[in-house]
Formats: structure tokens, C-alpha cells, sequence
């Protein structure tokens, strides 16, 4: 019994707008970092539902690619978020606002 | 200061309708899509005899003779760039993480061997800010000064 | 035969180039060198004198050298005519009349530089550095200007000449009218230069070419042209060819101080001394003259260029000699002859008299560079005085100036067998022969006729006034002593202006039957010649009809030469019994309302002022209006609208992330709508 792609689609859908409502509400950078994880994984499931939908295993590949770069990502991103709490002493990202214009 | 993660609700969650909009204006539109069931007949699914592990191994390293399954592309440059990527980054985070300490720069991933801690040089960084008084200090003059050199 | 010997060619750059180290040299170190800076100029016109005479003497062999040294740039753009591809180039062209005029340029510059010792060491100016530097940079480009090869690089150095004579006009700075005298020179001659770029850009489009000699030249291009009976933008060939030569013509008539163009030469008189003796002689003057006569090919294929070019010169010649006569500055009055000679000079090339109008500028080359030095010896006898009534006498105590003056003087009046008389005759019965058959020409001539008249006139009571008679002033009782610095140069040029008109003595050869023309053969490639451009192919290009008095060409020469004698003679005389007296006396009156009308140069500079205050200005005014209201409005508007318009859009940038997220999701969401409605997507 296999489920429809487009379940697939919804569920990463879902899990993306989680992850956007996370960014939208929340000031804790960290939260954003979570929520950016959660943005990358909806592509994710797409690859990976894409893939066993067109019997090819690039998607699930893409979806390796995608992992490892998430983690560099999160990587650079904890370091930013170090410097942003070594300069502020918090890290809201609504302090920081000195570099618009 | 943000002490933690704290649950805020109220007029804080009005910009999240924004993404709960866009799930209703997705959802819609790939209700509306007409996709194939997924079914072995429409060219969904893989063999059931292969280890698709191995497979993706195969695919990585680029060994196409060994691979059952057709149709992908050999990845190993992908692979060998992804890897100078996460060295990259793990360099950029630990970059990131330095900090100047008296003029000399204190690595988040300090070896301060014997002397140092003899000589009661700067301790090891404490990444999270820590809340040992004289490394609060030390960060709070920073902030003073604007974090410039950041 | 076309040139690719080398040989002494080789060296044909370094004419041009050590006065060009000369000049860096004084430039850089002139305060430290001994005469402060006169001796690398020296040595360096020597040296361009010596390698010019190697240069006569190789083409006088039977040679000439036509060659490209450096192309700076090349274009594909086909020209009117269909040649493909344009380049500019530097290239040195030597033929029989750069050759000559290469010496004759580094002669006087020569001399000048000498003359400098005497006339300005020796009374301690200051800026000597600068001024042997710019004496330098002035020989330089127009030796440069004479050896080009192509109408641009000619152009480039005739810029450079009214550049320097810019700078040694105005030498003096600290006066008040020296300055104001540089400005006018330039700008006369800018105006006039302005026609001669548009000339030079047109020639470049039409046939594909600027170069002076040779099969790839415009001269040939255009004959071509006006054989095939093309169409050049529209104009008849012909026309068309007019239209270009008179453009160039423009810098000329600048240059050459013509009418028009003249009023910035008399003003030019503030700079010193030597310089206008370079100027006049050698330089920025003849550059205009020597243009004409170096693509004297093209205007050859134009009658109506040459007829305007004749008429040009024969009312110029006329019009500056009656403006000598009632001069007091004894510079002025070599200034208004200046003019009228290179009005003489304009009508002989004007009527195809390639032979009599270089032989003119030989000639005056020699007798006006002898005449200006002259004038600075006596400005020097006369501490720095400079108007005639003042001097008197001078002839008793001076005697080395009053003879070499005279000889000058007399070349000048044109009284034979001085080298004046020579060109003069030969300018005008070329205009008298063709002038019979045209009337245009004819008038021209008539107008040259009557200048000779007045050039014996004012040249006599000019060397009347400053040498005979009694002293009128105690500077002329007792003149400062001249040292051999100015001595020399003036009886070198002495010698010249007497003998100089013996290279061409065409009625004696007439009359005699004998080939002593020398000149004429010179340019007419008897020796090295470059193919095209000799008197003989000129002669053969210009349509004019020649007429005869009498039925014999010695007839009319005859009579034309006596005329002309005869004229110079009676202004001479004339002179003799109005000024040649003890006490000499003003006879203005007797000239009535003439004399202010010439006494102000019948108004040229009044009305060359109003001109530009009242209608130049103006229209400056409005295009400054223009330009700071309806440009700068724009620009400015522009700026502000943008500038506030920013200022409020600048607002959404807050700098909180979560703001930016909103607004792309905002947008990404509007998009998906708008592309899902078009596409049918929510059906």
C-alpha cells in the first residue's frame, strides 16, 4: 500500500509552514535556527517523495546533499549567534538593528 | 536579555497568519494538481530485491558499473565539495567563535596547556557567555566598545 | 620618384626633436645652466639648421624621403569615396619645399636664439628659463609641423604653434597688456583653427586619408573624385572639395593673420622683441602660408578656392599697408607690413603662383626676421623706447643696425635688386596674367599694386623717422651700445635679404634667355621631388587662363615689374620729402578723416568687440540660463526626488529579521496568487 504523492506535497507543506510561522513569531535566534531546520527538511520530504514517486534516486541523493549542507549551515549559524550574544549579551534579533541604514 | 525560550502569544503571532496563508494558498493549489497515483504501473517505487543504501553509495562515489538502478548521475565532485563545505564551515564557526581577550585572541578551542594555566593566563573560552564574573566583565566592556572589530 | 632612400633621412626627425631636448632641458634645469638656459637652444638649432641643410642638399641630390615613423590609430570606417579604412599617422614627408622651408625655419630660429643673447640676457630679464624653454618648444612643433607628412599630425602642430606663441606673447605677464594681447592671439587664431579641425575631419570622412603625397594622399583621392564626377554628401565633387579646402582654409587666414583674423597680430606686438621676429618670419605667421602652399595640390583643384584665396590676399595685402602708414611704434608698423606681406603671399598661391608665393615666403622669412631684429636693436640703442617720433639719428651712431635695416627696409619696399623686389614682381604678374582673363583676379591685383605703394611708403618713413634727422628725444642722442650677440644675426640676415631674391630672378632670365630660376626649378622637382607635387604638376591642375599685354609675355612681364618698381619707388620718394628732413613733422592732417579711420584700424577691434559683447555674450548668457535652469533643474530634480523619495522607503528597512521574513512571504504569496489565477491553478 503506498500513500499518494500529493500527501507528501501537504506534509512538507505543512512542515515548511511550521518552520515559516516559527521565523515569523519568535525573536530567539536560536528558535530561528530550529525553524530554518524544519524549512530545509519540508524540501526534504519532497525530494525524497519525488523520488520514489519517479522511481530515481537522485532526489534521495539531493536530500544527502541537503542534510550536509544544513549542517555546515547550522554550524555557521551557531557562530554567528555566538558573536550576536557576545556584542548584545542576548540573542533577540530584534536588538541588533544598528546595520539597516 | 533572553533567558530562554519563552512562549509569547498575543499580537506577537499576528505576522505567523502570514504562513498559516500560504499553507491554505499551497494546499489549494496542490489539491488542484493532478498527479499520477503512486502506483509500480505508473513508474513509482523501486525494485524490491535492491538495497537502495548501496545504492546511494554506488550513486556517491560514482561506481556506475555496480548500480541496478539507473538514471542518476555520478556525484562524487558533489560529494568531495560538500566536504570542503563542512570544513569551511566548522572553520567559520570556530572563527566566529574567537574572541579577543586584552588584546590577544582566545580561541573557542583553546589547548591552553600547563603554562598558561600556571601563569593564570586567559582561561579557556567559555562559548556561551558563561557566568563567571570576570568573563562577563570582559564581555560587557566589549559591548562598549561597540564590538567594532567583530 | 617615390622616396624609400634613407641615408641622411634617418636623421630627418632629429630636426624636430633636439629642439625638443633643448626644451626639456632648459625646463629642467635652466636655472643652473650658463645664460641661463640660451645655450641648449643654441646648440639644438644649430644642430637642426645643420641636419635641415644636410636634408636641402640630400634632395638638391636628386632624393627625397616620404615615410611613416609611428601609426597611433587605425579605424575600418569606409570613407565617401569608398576607401576602406582610415589611419592616423606621424610621418616625416621632405621634399623640395619642406626641405627649404626646414632650413629656413631653423636659420631664423637660429638666429633668434643668438639675437635673445644680446637682446635679453644682457638686460637682465627675469624668466629666462621659461622663455628659452618656450623658444624651444615653438621651434620644435612648427620644424615638427613643416616635415609632417599627413593634414592631422599638420594640424597638431599648428596647434602647438599657436600654443607657444600663446605662451611667448604673453611672456611679459605681470604687464597688463601682454596678457590680454596672448588671449587675443589665441582665441583669433582658436576661431580660425576651429574650421581647419572641422576641415580636417571632413577631408578624413571624404577619402578615407590625410596624408600629403603620395598615391594614398586626398589630393589624389579628390581628383579622382572630381574626374569620376562623384557625389560627396551631396555636393558635387568639386563643390565639395571647395567647401573643405576653404574650411581648412580658416586656420589658415587665423594663422596667417588675414583678413578677418588679423586684429590679434599688431597686439601680438607686446611679446618681445625676438619673438615676433620668429613669429613673423618663420613661425606661427608662415605656418598659415606654408599650409597652403604644402596642399596647394588641393586648392589647385578648386578655382573658386584659390580665386577666394587670391582675393583674400590682395585685399589684406592693400588693407594692412594703408594701417601701417599711420603707425608710431615702430613694431607696429612691421607688424601691419607683416600682414600685408603674407596678403602678397596669399595672392600669388591664390592665382597658381606656387613659385612666386613660396618665393615670397623665402624671401620675407629672411627680410622681416632682418627688419623685427632690427627694430630690437633699436629698442635696445633706445632703452626700451619704442615710437618713432622719439628716435631719429640713429644712423651715424648705429651704423651696423642702420645699414642691416636698410637692406631690410629696402627688400621690404621691394626696390631692385633687394630679395623683396624679386617676389613681389613675380606675385604679381602672376596675378596680372591671370587677372586679365579674370576679373576677380584682376581686382586683387590691382589691390596688390596699389600696396606697393604704400609698403615703399611706411617702410621709409619708418627707417626715415627712426634713423635720420635729428635725435628728437636724449635717449637718441646718446643710445645704449648693442654687443655682437645682436650684431651678427643682423648681418647675416643682411646678406640674405639682399641676395636671397637672386635664387629666382625670372624677368632677368626672361629677358636674357637663360636658366637662372633656380627656385622655380627647385620646386618644379628638377632635384628630389616626391611625386605630385611639383610646380609643374600644380601648374597643370589650376584652370585658370593666362592673358598677355602687348602680345608677348616679356612685354607684360617688363611692364609689370616696372610698375610695380616704379609704385615702390614713388612711395619711397614721397616718404623722402615728407620725412626725410631735419625735423620731421605729424601730416595727419592732411589725411583728413582718413587718418582716424586708419589710425584705429577701421574699427576692426571695435567691431570684432561688439561683435562679442553683443551678440556672443548674450547668447552665452541665455546658453548659462539655459544651462542652470532647465539642465541643472532636471539633474537637481532628479536628485531630490530620488533623495526623498528614499528617505521615506528607507523606512522599511527596520533591521528586524522577522519583518523582512513577513514581507517575502507576503510577496511570495501574492505571486502565487497572481500566477495561480493566470494559470488556472485554483480550478
Amino acid at each position: 500500500m503506498t500513500v499518494d504523492v500529493q500527501y507528501y506535497v501537504l506534509l512538507s507543506m505543512a512542515v515548511f509552514c511550521i518552520g515559516l510561522f516559527g521565523v515569523l513569531t519568535r525573536r530567539n535566534a536560536l528558535l530561528f535556527l530550529m525553524s530554518v531546520e524544519l524549512m530545509l527538511n519540508a524540501a526534504n520530504i519532497n525530494l525524497i517523495a519525488f523520488a520514489f514517486y519517479h522511481g530515481n534516486l537522485t532526489g534521495q541523493l539531493f536530500a544527502l546533499f541537503t542534510m550536509a549542507l544544513a549542517a555546515a549551515e547550522v554550524a555557521v549559524g551557531l557562530g554567528i549567534i555566538l558573536v550576536l550574544y557576545r556584542n548584545f549579551r542576548d540573542i533577540d534579533v530584534t536588538v541588533p538593528t544598528t546595520m539597516r541604514w | 536579555m533572553t533567558t530562554g525560550p519563552k512562549l509569547r502569544l498575543g499580537k506577537t503571532l499576528v505576522p505567523g497568519l502570514l504562513a498559516v496563508g500560504l499553507f491554505g494558498v499551497m494546499a489549494l493549489i496542490t489539491l488542484n494538481a493532478a498527479f499520477e497515483p503512486m502506483t509500480a504501473a505508473a513508474g513509482a517505487g523501486f525494485p524490491d530485491d535492491v538495497s537502495i543504501t548501496a545504492e546511494l553509495g554506488y550513486a556517491l562515489f560514482g561506481f556506475d558499473e555496480l548500480q541496478q538502478i539507473g538514471g542518476t548521475e555520478p556525484f562524487l565532485a558533489a560529494v568531495l565539495l560538500v566536504a570542503v563545505a563542512l570544513d569551511a564551515a566548522l572553520d567559520a564557526s570556530l572563527v566566529l567563535a574567537k574572541r579577543e581577550e586584552g588584546g590577544e585572541p582566545v580561541a573557542a578551542l583553546s589547548s591552553a596547556g600547563e603554562e598558561a594555566s600556571a601563569t593564570g593566563g586567559p582561561e579557556p573560552a567559555v562559548t556561551d557567555g558563561g557566568t563567571d564574573g570576570s568573563s562577563a566583565a570582559t564581555t560587557d566592556r566589549h559591548t562598549d566598545t561597540g564590538g567594532d572589530s567583530r | 620618384m617615390a622616396a624609400t632612400a634613407t641615408g641622411p633621412f634617418g636623421f630627418a626627425p632629429a630636426i624636430a626633436v633636439l629642439p625638443l631636448v633643448a626644451f626639456v632641458v632648459t625646463l629642467l634645469f635652466g636655472k643652473h645652466l650658463p645664460k641661463k638656459g640660451a645655450l641648449p637652444g643654441i646648440i639644438a638649432t644649430a644642430g637642426s639648421l645643420l641636419i635641415s641643410l644636410v636634408m636641402f642638399a640630400a634632395v638638391g641630390g636628386g632624393n627625397a624621403y616620404h615615410t611613416t615613423l609611428y601609426e597611433w590609430t587605425a579605424g575600418a570606417a569606409a570613407s565617401e569615396t569608398g576607401a576602406e579604412g582610415v589611419a592616423f599617422t606621424f610621418g616625416v614627408l621632405i621634399d623640395p619645399l619642406s626641405a627649404l622651408m626646414l632650413v629656413i625655419v631653423s636659420l631664423v630660429a637660429l638666429l633668434v636664439h643668438v639675437f635673445s643673447l644680446g637682446y635679453m640676457n644682457a638686460e637682465g630679464e627675469t624668466g629666462l628659463p621659461r622663455y628659452y624653454a618656450e623658444l624651444g618648444l615653438f621651434t620644435f612643433s612648427m620644424l615638427a609641423f613643416v616635415f609632417a607628412d599627413n593634414l592631422l599630425m599638420a594640424f597638431m602642430f599648428f596647434e602647438l604653434v599657436g600654443l607657444c606663441s600663446y605662451l611667448l606673447i604673453g611672456f611679459w605677464f605681470r604687464t597688463e597688456s601682454a596678457p590680454s594681447a596672448a588671449k587675443k592671439a589665441f582665441l583669433v587664431t582658436r576661431f580660425g583653427d576651429y574650421f581647419f579641425l572641422i576641415g580636417v575631419v571632413a577631408i578624413a570622412a571624404t577619402f578615407g586619408t590625410v596624408s600629403f603625397a603620395g598615391e594614398g594622399s586626398f589630393v589624389t583621392a579628390a581628383e579622382t573624385a572630381i574626374d569620376d564626377g562623384a557625389t560627396l554628401f551631396g555636393f558635387d565633387a568639386q563643390t565639395w572639395v571647395t567647401i573643405t579646402g576653404l574650411l581648412v582654409l580658416g586656420g589658415v587666414l587665423g594663422k596667417s593673420a588675414q583678413f578677418p583674423f588679423h586684429t590679434w597680430l599688431p597686439d601680438a606686438m607686446e611679446g618681445p622683441t625676438t619673438v615676433s621676429a620668429l613669429i613673423h618670419a618663420a613661425t606661427m605667421v608662415a605656418a598659415g602660408v606654408y599650409l597652403v602652399a604644402r596642399m596647394f595640390g588641393y586648392y589647385a583643384l578648386s578655382p573658386t578656392a584659390l580665386s577666394i584665396i587670391a582675393f583674400v590676399g590682395g585685399f589684406t595685402a592693400l588693407f594692412a599697408a594703408t594701417m601701417g602708414v599711420v603707425k608710431d611704434d615702430v613694431k607696429q608698423v612691421l607688424a601691419y607690413s607683416t600682414i600685408s606681406q603674407y596678403g602678397y603671399m596669399m595672392l600669388g598661391l591664390g592665382v597658381g603662383g606656387y613659385v612666386a608665393g613660396v618665393f615670397h615666403l623665402l624671401n620675407h622669412a629672411f627680410f622681416k626676421a632682418l627688419l623685427f631684429l632690427g627694430a630690437g636693436a633699436v629698442i635696445v640703442l633706445m632703452h626700451h623706447e619704442q615710437n618713432m617720433w622719439k628716435m631719429g639719428g640713429l644712423k651715424d651712431k648705429a651704423p651696423v643696425t642702420y645699414y642691416t635695416f636698410l637692406a631690410g627696409a629696402l627688400a621690404l619696399a621691394g626696390i631692385v635688386p633687394f630679395s623683396g623686389f624679386w617676389s613681389k614682381d613675380e606675385v604679381l604678374f602672376d596675378a596680372l596674367i591671370i587677372g586679365l582673363e579674370q576679373p576677380v583676379i584682376l581686382a586683387a591685383y590691382a589691390m596688390g599694386l596699389v600696396a606697393v605703394f604704400f609698403t615703399g611708403f611706411y617702410t621709409f618713413r619708418m627707417v626715415f623717422l627712426t634713423f635720420h634727422g635729428e635725435p628728437r628725444s636724449e635717449t637718441a642722442e646718446d643710445p645704449h651700445q648693442v654687443g655682437w650677440a645682436i650684431k651678427v644675426p643682423l648681418i647675416v640676415l643682411g646678406i640674405l635679404a639682399t641676395v636671397t631674391g637672386l635664387v629666382n630672378m625670372a624677368p632677368v632670365a626672361k629677358l636674357l634667355d637663360v636658366d637662372i630660376t633656380f627656385l622655380e626649378f627647385w620646386l618644379d622637382g628638377e632635384y628630389g621631388y616626391v611625386e605630385g607635387l611639383t610646380y609643374h604638376a600644380y601648374h597643370e591642375t589650376v584652370a585658370f587662363e593666362e592673358g598677355v599685354i602687348g602680345g608677348s609675355e616679356t612685354t607684360t612681364m617688363l611692364l609689370s615689374a616696372g610698375l610695380s618698381l616704379g609704385l615702390a619707388l614713388a612711395g619711397a620718394f614721397t616718404a623722402h620729402t615728407l620725412y626725410n628732413v631735419p625735423e620731421p613733422t605729424r601730416h595727419m592732417q592732411k589725411l583728413g578723416g582718413a587718418y582716424s579711420l586708419l589710425r584705429n584700424n577701421y574699427y576692426q577691434d571695435e567691431y570684432q568687440v561688439w561683435l562679442a559683447q553683443g551678440f556672443t555674450l548674450p547668447l552665452a548668457r541665455a546658453a548659462d540660463r539655459f544651462d542652470q535652469t532647465v539642465i541643472d533643474g532636471i539633474v537637481n530634480g532628479t536628485s531630490t526626488v530620488s533623495l526623498f523619495s528614499s528617505n521615506w522607503v528607507k523606512r522599511i528597512q527596520t533591521g528586524i529579521v522577522t519583518n523582512y521574513a513577513a514581507l517575502l512571504v507576503g510577496g511570495f504569496i501574492a505571486l502565487l496568487l497572481v500566477l495561480g489565477y493566470l494559470g488556472g491553478w485554483f480550478a
